[in-house]
């Protein structure tokens, strides 16, 4: 549940929100791209009001892609025809646009091999790199993370993160939920801590992870950290 | 059929269908020639039989497909989330499952005429009793399928801007038939058994041939005869109810999805 959010995030900008369990960060995350609908406030994607009532949702989604914990890919399709599927029915694309700029999206995230492949044949991380190509291949302004690794083997967590810090050296604006801390302080331009419904800092990562103000975010903070 | 089938359907199994019916004919072929069965029985049997066959699939290829379309929408009504929708659906089901199918066709048949004014032929009527009937559990099994496809899926649907429709169409679709499927093919061999019903008012389906055949032979006294026309109706049921179940079967295999469910064989 939400208390009261303000948060302003710019182009470029990758975005760690940090917190306990139940701080709203997932709800926030859902906010943002109307999978859950806010009970009040607005919502503005470069000066449009995305929760207005007149504003078609699809178009809302196709600009705020989300990553979800559980992957969440479709299990009937390959890798290649989940990333292709959105830029075909969305973007209107045909298949052999969409499918071979799915073929380069899978290269980059180091699935090349891998397109032929149904999810149920890959591994946790490589499910997870399968839909961050499926995000990005909608060409979105903002890519929403919903913990991303929370749900891999250890194993697997640094490939995924690899793979969303390029697309931030690449430029993406990124609003990320997660609890990797060192991801946080290395890629991170703005962290965020959220606790209760409400956001108790917001600061670089220096700010917010090394130096904290608050009682609860140091608390958070030395806890995560050992 | 668009690129999400994973296979063509397996050839093996077509052909072991078919083949089985081919070796039914050449023995009931074999058992006609050496006078297994009575030749004179034969000559009463063969023209009634088909006939009788012919109207047992005509009505199949009625109930079936009406079946399907009501039994899909109101599956669908039942996985709505607005109880505007999803309750009369639940209504609908609940009693039609209540109901016994020849209770339906009794009252179809002589009462449904009389009230909405057509005193021709309850025939129709009757018929749309047992597709009714077909419908609530076709409802149920559909339902089913749309409730298999994992919620996450359809959120990831929605968060790369599919419209409720394309979801619908592209993610929940493919998943629903792989689970229904199999359930289906059971529903339609129940289907074309319980076609049988319609015998009792007067259909001139398979039973209802059967019935007349035996009645008539009864007065030669040789009870064989009356025991070869059962065997007989019941082996034609068989070979129209394995032909639609196998080739379901073989439409299975098409959904099948690589390393999703275990498979027999």
């Amino acid at each position: 549940m939400l208390k009261g959010v303000d948060l302003e995030v710019k182009q470029g900008d990758v975005l760690v929100v940090a917190g306990p369990s139940g701080s709203g960060k997932s709800t926030l995350l859902r906010c943002i791209n109307l999978l859950v609908t806010p009970d009040k406030g607005k919502i503005f994607l470069e000066g449009v009001q995305v929760n207005a009532p007149e504003i078609r949702v699809e178009w809302v989604r196709q600009n705020i892609v989300m990553v979800f914990q559980q992957f969440n890919l479709f299990a009937h399709l390959t890798a290649l025809q989940n990333v292709a599927l959105g830029p075909r029915k969305v973007l209107g694309k045909s298949r052999e646009e969409a499918e071979a700029a799915g073929r380069e999206l899978l290269e980059r995230v180091g699935l090349g091999q891998k397109t032929d492949a149904y999810p149920a044949e890959l591994s946790g991380g490589q499910q997870q790199r399968v839909a961050i190509a499926r995000a990005v291949a909608m060409s979105p302004k903002v890519i929403l993370f919903d913990e991303p690794t929370s749900a891999l083997d250890p194993e697997f967590i640094k490939e995924v993160l690899d793979a969303i810090t390029q697309l931030a050296k690449d430029g993406m604006t990124m609003i990320v939920v997660s609890h990797e801390m060192s991801f946080a302080k290395s890629v991170a331009t703005r962290v965020v801590f959220m606790d209760d419904g409400n956001i108790l800092e917001e600061g670089t990562p220096d700010e917010v992870l090394v130096h904290p103000k608050h009682e609860r975010t140091k608390a958070f903070v030395a806890k995560i950290l050992k | 059929m668009t690129r999400w089938i994973a296979k063509r359907p397996r050839l093996s199994r077509a052909v072991f269908a078919v083949s089985t019916v081919l070796i039914l004919f050449i023995i009931l072929g074999i058992a006609r020639q050496t006078g297994a069965i009575d030749p004179l029985l034969w000559s009463f049997l063969e023209a009634p039989l088909l006939s009788g066959a012919r109207n047992t699939v005509m009505f199949s290829l009625i109930i079936i497909p009406l079946g399907l379309l009501i039994g899909f929408s109101v599956g669908w009504a039942r996985f709505s989330r607005h109880p505007i929708i999803s309750w009369p659906a639940t209504v609908y089901v609940d009693f039609v499952r209540g109901v016994p199918p020849l209770v339906m066709i009794l009252f179809s048949y002589f009462w449904l005429p009389l009230v909405i004014g057509n005193l021709e032929s309850g025939l129709p009527f009757a018929v749309m009793a047992l597709a009714i009937h077909t419908s609530a559990y076709q409802a149920e099994i559909f339902r089913a399928g749309f409730q298999s496809v994992p919620r996450g899926q359809i959120e990831a649907g929605q968060a790369v801007g599919l419209s409720k429709g394309q979801v619908m169409a592209s993610v929940i679709l493919p998943q629903t038939f792989r689970v229904t499927l199999p359930a289906l093919g059971n529903e339609f061999a129940l289907v074309i058994k319980d076609s049988s019903l319609l015998a009792i008012v007067g259909a001139m389906d398979l039973v209802y041939w059967g019935r007349q055949i035996e009645q008539f032979t009864l007065n030669y006294g040789v009870i064989e005869w009356v025991m070869a026309i059962w065997i007989i109706v019941a082996l034609i049921y068989f070979v129209i109810t394995y032909l639609v179940t196998q080739t379901v079967g073989a439409i299975e295999g098409s959904f099948r999805v690589p390393g999703l469910g275990s498979v027999a064989f």
